[in-house]
């Protein structure tokens, strides 16, 4: 244990591949297969916050589901706290499970309507058979931590705004006290003013208990502002992976950049002068990949090796990776239009 | 002042049982020929009822007030035979949700042709070509082959390309796209952005845009509106609301996203939630989270006024100071 904290991985994703079946018909079973997430390998260390980013599609919430075994891997291997989980039955995994939680993106569907925001926090305690005095003291605690009053305990969720909502789901997720917690798109359904809330709380909860995040986001501006470490997927596979500085500053994926240079900046003379790149076309369908590089399709410097060739990520550890025959370090934030 | 759409004094509100719902509280709002007007807020704010009630498209539990003059004429007074007309005639449509905005048992290609027909009263041989070249101003790939393609066969991006389209194949003169691009990704928002921006260029077309995104706002709109619990609190030009504003919501607004570009240590949220908009308090409705408010807040409803500081318009009774740090990149 002590190992860990020192510096080793929480969390060691190696090939993960998640296979679905394609759809069929009652009598006709299909033929055809949906590789979602196709070989994606990374680490997660205590107390740091990886973002795997990437449009609809692109598996990075598959990835996020099999790391917490709500899915189970087609292959590959996820180790978490040193224990081998990808293959592994609910009951081996559910002791380990006090410790890896996860929040959901939609606060409206992710809560039980008919339990109190009691009951809704508490559930898990109970799961682990924590006791009852125990437990009205965690959750107590949680609650005030997540700035919710005690009488909201007594409430029902639909009494409550998105932010307190998602509040409430980011208390059930830390009340286990976790090390390691998975944020799905925790504040896209929220309104702006309401995501710095969370955001806050968030980071708050990181320092104070040394949580370790994986979180699955779209929006590059929130990314960017909380995350140490960024994976950039497209159609399967993680395309880019380094530190925030590395990803936002210097990357060197065709398709990072299209991402970044996409996104918007509330600045309009800043997003005014900046260099475009708009990209072709649409995401290829997962069920029939290009040949050679996935992004090939859409990508700016395609060359005849792209499409005989798939580049591959070297290192999947901690270091700045780039699948792609042609990187070139861009810093598409910043500049501008010539 | 030559202003194609001008609102006055609108109000809108839905009853809800016993309660009524002021989602709209008095807005005034002025469209040029050829303007890009930008309305942003958060849910609730009054942002799509207010253009909804311009189209006449809010359900019968809605009462509007005010008046709306199109192009010269008076549109709540307007007959339900003269809507039909002006309604994806001269000014068309867009919605957040392309998914749910095609008939999905219909080919893309006969439902704009549809929408040709019955304004323009031409052959359907003519609808259909002028159809086709609609595919091609939106640039959707193989437009002839795509005529007869169904919403499910395309993508998010090419089914909003598809909603454009017919939007804008009556030639009208006014385009409302409400979150045009909020269900897209970010590469294929960055494509319909440039769509939008060709038919302005094109086609002196006006258009609103109706979004929560400031960073859609700042690279499009040629003048905001910031909304606040159904009322304007803050308009002007671009560059002013984003580097001169003094009400302490928009200001909020501005600095409580992060930013794409700069790596802040902390952010800045606005704190509390938005009212409820069926209490109806005396006072400004953002004083409750404000923390600039004073005594005056509390008892007296600001009005938009023009500031001579800023330039802008602002409704607040204790604006802030306009800030050093935003007005350096002036």
């Amino acid at each position: 244990m002590a190992a860990q904290v020192m510096g080793g991985p929480l969390v060691q994703v190696r090939d993960l591949v998640k296979t679905f079946a394609g759809r069929g018909t009652v009598l006709r079973k299909s033929k055809s297969q949906v590789q979602a997430v196709a070989g994606v390998s990374f680490d997660v260390l205590a107390g740091e916050t990886l973002s795997i980013v990437g449009e609809s599609g692109c598996g990075k919430s598959t990835t996020a589901r099999c790391v917490t075994r709500i899915l189970k891997p087609t292959s590959g291997s996820v180790v978490l706290f040193g224990t081998e989980i990808s293959q592994s039955s609910q009951e081996t995994i559910r002791p380990l499970r006090r410790q890896f939680q996860m929040v959901f993106q939609d606060p409206y569907a992710s809560l039980n309507s008919t339990m109190t925001v009691e009951e809704i926090i508490s559930e898990p305690l109970i799961v682990h058979g924590f006791p009852a005095l125990e437990i009205k003291e965690r959750v107590l605690a949680v609650v005030q931590q997540m700035h919710l009053h005690k009488s909201d305990l007594t409430r029902f969720p639909h009494q409550f705004s998105g932010g307190q909502r998602q509040r409430i789901g980011i208390a059930r997720a830390v009340v286990m006290q976790p090390k390691f917690v998975v944020l799905d798109e925790p504040v896209s359904a929220l309104d702006v003013s309401i995501q710095a809330d969370i955001i806050q709380m968030l980071e708050g909860l990181q320092e104070s208990l040394g949580l370790a995040f994986l979180m699955i986001a779209h929006d590059l501006s929130v990314v960017r502002h909380v995350s140490d470490r960024v994976a950039v997927m497209y159609l399967g596979k993680i395309v880019e992976i380094g530190t925030n500085k590395q990803i936002y500053e210097q990357s060197s994926h065709p398709y990072t950049q299209a991402l970044l240079a996409a996104a918007p900046i509330p600045d309009p003379r800043v997003e005014r002068a900046r260099q475009r790149i708009i990209l072709k076309g649409d995401v290829p369908s997962p069920a029939n990949p290009p040949s050679g590089c996935r992004f090939r399709t859409r990508c700016f410097k395609v060359q005849d090796i792209c499409s005989q060739v798939e580049p591959l990520l070297i290192d999947p550890g901690v270091g700045h990776q780039v699948a792609c025959h042609f990187p070139e370090e861009i810093n598409l934030i910043t500049k501008r239009r010539v | 002042m030559n202003s194609l759409l001008s609102i006055k004094d609108l109000h809108v509100s839905f009853g809800l049982g016993l309660e009524t719902v002021d989602a709209v509280r008095g807005i005034n709002l002025e469209i040029a020929r050829g303007e890009i007007v930008g309305i942003v807020g958060e849910s609730g704010s009054g942002k799509s009822a207010s253009m909804l009630s311009v189209m006449r498209l809010l359900a019968t539990t809605a009462t509007t007030r005010g008046t709306v003059h199109f192009a010269g004429k008076e549109l709540f007074s307007a007959s339900s035979k003269e809507m039909r007309g002006i309604r994806g005639g001269k000014i068309g449509m867009i919605f957040q949700d392309p998914m749910t905005s095609l008939n999905p048992s219909f080919r893309i290609g006969s439902q704009i042709a549809e929408a040709i027909i019955r304004h323009q009263h031409v052959s359907t041989k003519i609808a259909v070509s002028k159809a086709t070249d609609l595919l091609e101003v939106v640039s959707i790939p193989r437009p002839s082959e795509s005529m007869s393609l169904f919403p499910h066969e395309m993508s998010g991006g090419m089914k909003q390309r598809v909603m454009i389209a017919m939007a804008i194949a009556n030639d009208p003169e006014l385009l409302i796209a409400d979150e045009p691009t909020t269900a897209l990704d970010v590469t294929i928002q960055a494509q319909i952005l440039e769509v939008l921006k060709g038919l302005r260029e094109t086609r002196n077309l006006s258009i609103v845009i109706i979004t929560h995104d400031l960073g859609v706002v700042a690279g499009l709109a040629d003048s905001v509106n910031v909304m606040y619990a159904g009322e304007i609190v803050e308009s002007g030009d671009v560059e002013g609301v984003f580097y001169k504003a003094t009400h302490p919501y928009s200001r909020g607004l501005l600095s409580c996203v992060p930013r794409l570009d700069i790596r802040e240590s902390a952010l800045h949220p606005i704190g509390g939630d938005p009212p409820k908009l069926s209490e109806k308090t005396p006072g400004c409705s953002f004083q409750p989270r404000c923390k600039n408010a004073i005594d005056l807040c509390e008892t007296t409803s600001p009005t938009l006024r023009s500031s001579t500081v800023t330039g802008l318009k602002v409704s607040c009774h204790n604006p802030m100071e306009p800030s050093p740090q935003m007005s350096e990149s002036i």
